[in-house]
């Protein structure tokens, strides 16, 4: 089966900071990809390449059999892909559901000559809006759909975010830690979410996630980056007990001991690695 | 909490809102015989070109968040391509208002352009030479602008016959002038309301809150910048030509980097981000200065040369006040104090209807055709909670959908989004 | 601490170290880019300009250049050092400075002091007056509030100017100089003279520039100036208290703001409106400088000094009346290459 996404031998330099190296990895269509490791090993930088906001020193990033690298970031989401963001990208200045609409951006049709005249928007928004509503409704923040964003917890901006990702009706999905921030029963949830999604939709997924738990119980393959280089690659339980792994996340062994959404682990003791935090 | 709560789509909140808007149309229309002199009229007629300013102004820096410190140069492109047309022409003043859109777009566009590359302060400084070049070129081409003496249109606008203006009396022509002027800012008023209502506008004010945010959502940015300081130029060549007709005759110096900066001040004062601050903007940018120096005659110390210069002054400290009290301008202050009377909790139409409500709330028709979505989007039957209250939560129901201002306690200044310095 | 830990620490820090090495490189490679571009430009306009009109008036319409370019440098000093402190424009700079200037003419003419020390005490009175401006008008807010910040400079704008013209009205008067101004008071240089007066200014900015510098690089406080000007939030982190330090900022650039009014005074004339146009140039200078650099602010100012001066004498097409436009032309071109200014730092977003 040809991969949806294939990254080929990217690197990624920032003056004198290599922030990636020779990192090549695919997605499969239908596929739940998990990209783990510490902090700063360049997880959020593969994502800025896919999502066209860096360009990499060297290397390819395949779509779907089509280069990406000659995309513009607005472009990409009309091939189908839609990303969330690590620190949050929502706009404070338009309500819930209009974040969510946003996502949708795309499907609507009603531009600068007809918008002013209001020549068939009522019609768009109506479907827009409806759309977005329903979404809200998966994600159970219809309560707030009508407020400004601003000031919501984070874990509820987070959930915002993939429901605008969701909105784009994107064939690839990523997904820059979204279960920060949620609750236990919430990750859980979650897991559950976008797996069901993935199930009813034509979904690929593509998840940085430092909650073990989650990663290991969701993905189906899972890549390991460190020190921007990819150190392991395959089934969660084959990386799990991969010796580089176990040292690359040193300090917190015990991390991937721990199975499924009841790890109590948080998301930022497995960054003690490098921080020397060494109990091992 | 409000006194009285308005459930949108009701019959009581169609009421409020035909109440408003009759309330909004009297008053405006009432002012040629509540000023009693043509003069009175006449500044009502600035303020409603100037309000045509501010909105093509706002549009820049209150809904995308760039600072533009040059707008006096698309008011002024737009009066000398009037007062030129109409003088030496002998074209109507308001035929000339396709040609000045047209042009005005086009000059915002190229002005607009370096903002694909230049951000921020810097792009401030990219307007500041449009602003402060202006008069210098006009100057310079004064086989075409008259240079110094400027140009004067000497056939004013008059009332045709057909209408009930006498065209000889002392008020006939100004009123009319008023009612002309009205209409077209009107008119600019609601296409722009619809414009930053719609898809676009929430494109906009997402680009100005996350830029990145908006390109990921597919938002071509270039192509949104530039085209909306086009139309921004363009609203204020609009208010170029409306100005013509309250006085058409075009100088140099009224339309210098003056009046870019007290632009503004205005809009600010008015409130940004919002399409109804450029109202209260344009009336503090008229009326301010006349009532500062009417009151300044009478303090004796103030008399002679510097008495001019009191209005500065008030003007700087009103502003402070604003800032202190009232950051988000008269009309932010206005929504509030309305706020604490009126409260209408948004329960839109379409969502009614994907409830299978009946319009007027009171039954919930099972049999009511469910909207029209597309069919991909609908992934999961959804039932429609047909028992459920028929709006949303009131403790919810904070913002108005139509709200589009950053809340007061934003840290983000929009015009500056995420500059800082390092 | 197990061994792997230790390695892995070592790994980083050496890791630090070369990265940080490379990136000074290529900093450095960057400037040298800048500089070469420039050097070119000037290299093939000053060959074409002997050509044109010979050695000696190119010599002659450089010092008049560079006599404007000092003086716009030292107005965008002031700015450069508010923006550094606040993360704004100050638009109200330009009007502070005349009023500074106006102190100094009133303690100059009025008072009878010494010019020289008529200037230094009105720096002072400056400095103070913006601290407390800065207090009272710029603290309360959320450093972070550019809007309302901006919004306040913006009515000290209107109201300084305002305020200046009840006090003092619109006579335009004539400044003193500090320096001697008597009719054989220059060198000659390859048959152009520089004037000593022309002399001091750029010498007094000069100083100017060194002396704020070093108080940004060898003091204590200056030392937070530049952490909060990197980066508030760390700033604030690390216990800095950033109050105190946009005080200083403020009171430092009023005190630099006065000083280019007086050092500009006594060629132009001195009244309320006098220093709108500098203020323009200056703005135009800053930014071409790159807003947050003190020696982009002088370098930039001294190239729209020279560009003004050479565009206006040289090209008959642009004349005096087009020098401004020129200037900001040259200011958009150089921006549209390097959208941070010549020596800015550039903003990296991270998502
Ligand atoms: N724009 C940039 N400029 C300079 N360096 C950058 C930039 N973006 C990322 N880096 C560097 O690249 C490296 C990888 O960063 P990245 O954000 O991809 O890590 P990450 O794996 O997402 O970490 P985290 O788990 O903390 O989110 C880091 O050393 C970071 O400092
Ligand atoms: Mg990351």
């Amino acid at each position: 089966m040809q991969p949806l996404l294939d990254i080929d031998d990217v690197a990624v330099r920032f003056g004198g900071v290599t922030a990636l190296s020779g990192v090549s990895f695919s997605v499969m269509p239908g596929q739940i990809c998990g990209l783990i490791g510490p902090n700063g090993a360049g997880k959020t930088t593969v994502f800025n390449c896919i999502s066209r906001i860096y360009d990499p020193t060297s290397g390819s990033i395949t779509y779907d059999g089509r280069d990406l690298l000659k995309e513009r970031p607005h472009t990409i989401v009309r091939l189908g892909i839609m990303r969330s963001f690590q620190n949050l990208a929502l706009w404070p200045g338009l309500t819930v559901l209009e974040n969510v609409m946003m996502g949708a951006y795309r499907r609507g049709k009603v531009g600068f000559l007809r918008s002013p005249l209001w020549l068939g928007a009522r019609r768009e928004e109506n479907s827009l809006a409806t759309r977005a509503y329903q979404l809200l409704e998966e994600l159970d923040l219809t309560d707030i759909a009508f407020r400004q964003c601003e000031g919501l917890p984070y874990g509820t901006m987070k959930r915002i975010e993939l429901a605008r990702g969701l909105a784009a009706d994107p064939r690839l999905l990523i997904l820059d830690e979204p279960a920060t921030g949620l609750t236990h029963g919430e990750v859980t949830e979650l897991g559950d979410l976008i797996r069901g999604l993935r199930d009813r939709r034509d979904l690929s997924v593509l998840l940085v996630e430092h909650h073990m738990g989650m990663v290991m119980a969701l993905c189906e393959h899972v890549v390991v980056l460190d020190f921007g280089r990819k150190i392991a690659e395959g089934k969660p339980d084959q990386v799990r007990n991969d010796p580089r792994v176990v040292e690359a996340y040193l300090g917190a062994p015990d991390q991937f001991d721990a199975h499924g959404a009841s790890s109590a682990t948080s998301a930022t003791s497995a960054t003690g690695g490098t921080g020397g935090e060494a109990t091992a | 909490m409000a006194l009285v709560k308005i459930t949108q789509n009701t019959p009581a909140h169609w009421a409020y809102r035909a109440i408003r808007w009759a309330v909004v149309a009297a008053a405006l229309l009432y002012v040629p015989w509540f000023a009693h002199q043509p003069a009175r009229i006449d500044q009502f007629t600035q303020v409603a070109a100037f309000a045509v300013a501010l909105l093509g102004l706002n549009l820049v820096m209150g809904f995308a968040g760039q600072i533009s410190l040059g707008h006096s140069a698309f008011v002024g492109l737009g009066g000398y391509i009037t007062v030129i047309l109409v003088a030496k022409h002998d074209w109507g003043y308001l035929q000339t208002i396709p040609v000045v859109i047209v042009i005005c777009f086009i000059a915002g566009c190229i002005v607009g352009l370096p903002a694909l590359r230049i951000s921020g302060l810097y792009m401030a400084v990219v307007t500041l030479a449009v602003g402060a070049v202006f008069p210098i070129i006009v100057l310079k081409y004064d086989g075409l602008t008259g240079g110094a003496n400027g140009v004067l249109a000497k056939n004013k606008m008059l009332p045709p016959s057909w209408t009930p203006f006498d065209a000889h009396s002392r008020f006939g022509p100004v009123a009319y002038r008023y009612l002309v002027v009205l209409l077209v800012a009107v008119v600019m008023f609601v296409l722009t309301h619809n414009l930053v209502r719609g898809r676009i506008g929430r494109a906009i004010i997402a680009l100005r809150d996350n830029s990145t945010g908006a390109a990921v959502s597919g938002v071509n940015l270039g192509v949104v910048r530039t085209v909306l300081f086009g139309i921004s130029a363009a609203l204020g060549g609009v208010a170029g030509t409306l100005l013509i007709i309250q006085l058409p005759q075009a100088t140099d110096g009224r339309f210098g980097l003056e009046l870019a900066i007290f632009l503004v001040v205005a809009l600010f004062a008015g409130g940004t981000g919002r399409t109804s601050g450029a109202v209260p903007g344009a009336l503090i940018y008229v009326f301010l200065p006349y009532y500062a120096i009417e009151w300044a005659k009478h303090i004796s110390f103030l008399k002679g040369p510097g008495a001019s210069s009191v209005s500065g002054v008030i003007y700087g400290v009103l502003l402070l006040i604003f800032v202190f009290v009232l950051p988000g301008g008269v009309v932010d202050g206005l929504r509030r104090a309305w706020g604490f009377v009126f409260q209408v909790i948004p329960r839109p139409m379409w969502l009614m209807r994907y409830r299978g409500e009946a319009p007027l709330g009171t039954t919930a028709h099972g049999g009511s055709p469910p909207m029209e979505v597309d069919a991909h989007a609908v992934d999961a039957p959804h039932t429609p909670d047909a028992t459920g209250p028929g709006s949303v939560p009131e403790h919810v129901a904070k913002a108005d959908t139509t709200d589009r201002s950053l809340s007061s306690t934003t840290n983000q200044h929009p015009v500056f989004e995420g500059e800082t310095p390092r | 601490m197990s061994g792997g830990s230790t390695k892995t620490q070592v790994k980083a820090a050496n890791g630090g170290l070369e990265r940080g090495m490379v990136a000074l490189r290529n900093v450095g490679a960057r400037r040298m880019q800048t500089f070469g571009g420039l050097l070119a430009v000037l290299v093939v306009f000053s060959v074409w300009a002997v050509i044109d009109g010979g050695s000696k008036l190119l010599l002659q319409r450089t010092f008049d250049g560079l006599n404007n370019g000092f003086i716009y440098s030292a107005m965008a000093l002031s700015l450069v050092l508010i923006y550094r402190s606040t993360g704004i424009i100050n638009f109200a700079q330009g009007n502070m400075a005349m009023f500074g200037t106006f102190i100094a003419y009133v303690l100059i003419v009025e008072q009878g002091l010494s010019v020289v020390a008529g200037v230094i005490v009105a720096m002072v009175i400056s400095a103070i007056g913006a601290a407390v401006i800065e207090r009272l008008f710029v603290w309360p807010f959320d450093p972070k509030n550019h809007l309302a910040i901006t919004i306040v400079t913006l009515s000290w704008y209107l109201i300084i100017a305002a305020l200046a013209g009840i006090i003092w009205a619109f006579d335009p008067r004539a400044f003193p100089s500090p320096f001697p101004t008597g009719a054989n008071d220059y060198v000659s240089i390859g048959g152009a003279r520089i004037r000593y007066a022309s002399l001091g200014i750029w010498a007094t900015v000069l100083l100017t520039l060194v002396l704020v510098t070093q108080l940004l690089r060898r003091t204590k406080i200056g030392l937070a100036f530049r952490a909060v000007s990197s980066n508030l939030d760390s700033g604030r982190l690390v216990g800095i208290r950033i109050g105190r330090v946009v005080q200083l900022g403020w009171a430092l650039s009023a005190a630099v703001g006065t000083l280019a009014g007086c050092l500009i005074a006594p060629s132009l004339l001195l009244d309320p409106n006098f220093m709108s146009k500098v203020l323009i140039y200056s703005f135009a200078a800053a930014t071409l400088g790159g807003l947050d650099s003190l020696g982009g602010a002088v370098i930039g100012g001294l190239i729209i000094g020279l560009v003004q001066t050479m565009s206006g004498g040289y090209f008959k097409i642009i004349g005096s009346e087009f020098s401004l436009a020129s200037a900001l032309a040259v200011i958009i071109v150089i921006l549209l290459v390097k959208p941070s200014g010549l020596f800015g730092s550039r903003r990296v977003e991270r998502v």
